[in-house]
């Protein structure tokens, strides 16, 4: 790293979302091709609704098996729906859903994109339904050693 | 790079898509990518006038050689089930068009083929499509009002374990 980058980017997830819609015949899935988020079993990506998709960190990651709130960033890039096409997908958030255990931070995420203005929950539309996303643990700004960094969004509780 | 990193981001193209008007002459100040001559100009689609840019990957880059896969590699049989272009990644940031003047452009998304090319014979994708859109939907290029460029990143991502 250069002496003048504050912080590498150093990704814990890295990945492409593949998702098929909700239909009358039943609810729609969301699907993982990368690194960083738990594929198969109970915790696999979950289709929640139309628009909103949960995901698991990978425990098998090394070191950082969760992740703290505060340190979280995220990328996330829709693909277009076909060439020269745009995205109807104008809204991109993600939320750190914090795990109940004390001191664990998160261990699951939840994606939401939205359609319309204000935004509307929904789907990517056409044939190419993929969200490009990247997580990577940050620099909060404070991180002594031994301090007891507790989850929640925005807080650090420094004894 | 940590222990804790799944996989760095290390970028094959970064740069500048700037434009002389909407619709006008396109310029890529970066590296990895170039832009070239289709039948609505240079970097365009060959159909729309304004709001879709080509940027076709650099074949000197080493070991990537101006291409992304597909599908993933090992190929295999059973063909391995995996995602339409599996492994580029992209990030697309409009600026602004002026200082406290929000950008125009909310619909950013981008795409992998061979759209003004031939396809190379080992199938590999060679071109990174950006799309630009207003709110409503209509393409447009990112000049004033809608935006003043747009920074653009790809890298390789990974597969999966």
């Amino acid at each position: 790293m250069t002496d003048y980058a504050a912080s590498p980017v150093q990704p814990i997830v890295q990945g492409l979302l593949t998702i098929t819609p909700e239909t009358d015949f039943g609810p729609g899935v969301v699907s993982f091709f990368g690194i960083g988020i738990v594929t198969s079993g109970p915790n696999a990506p979950r289709y929640v609704s139309g628009g909103r998709y949960l995901l698991t960190l990978d425990p098998g990651l090394p070191g950082d098996v969760a992740i703290d709130p505060p340190f979280g960033r995220y990328l996330l890039t829709v693909r277009a729906p076909a060439p020269s096409t745009p995205t109807n997908i104008l809204s991109k958030a993600l939320t750190y859903i914090v795990n109940p255990v004390p001191g664990v931070g998160t261990t699951q995420i939840e994606i939401t994109v939205a359609i319309g203005s204000p935004p509307v929950s929904d789907d990517p539309d056409g044939p190419n339904r993929q969200i490009e996303i990247i997580i990577w643990r940050g620099d909060a700004g404070v991180e002594p050693t031994n301090v007891n960094i507790v989850g929640g969004p925005g807080v650090i509780v420094i004894p | 790079m940590t222990d804790y990193a799944a996989a760095a981001v290390q970028p094959i193209v970064q740069g500048l898509i700037t434009v002389s008007a909407l619709g006008g002459v396109l310029s890529f100040a970066g590296r990895g990518a170039s832009l070239v001559p289709s039948a609505t100009g240079v970097g365009r689609d060959g159909v729309n006038a304004q709001g879709v840019i080509v940027l076709t990957l650099d074949k000197g880059l080493p070991g990537n050689a101006g291409a992304v896969e597909p599908v993933p590699a090992p190929v295999t049989t059973p063909p391995l089930v995996a995602p339409f272009a599996p492994l580029p990644r992209t990030l697309i940031s409009a600026r602004s068009p002026g200082a406290g003047a929000p950008t125009l452009l909310e619909s950013l998304s981008a795409t992998y083929g061979n759209f003004t090319v031939p396809a190379p014979a080992d199938g590999s994708l060679t071109q990174v499509e950006i799309v630009l859109a207003l709110g409503g939907g209509g393409l447009a290029d990112p000049f004033p009002p809608n935006a003043a460029g747009v920074e653009v990143i790809v890298w390789a991502g990974v597969e999966s374990p």
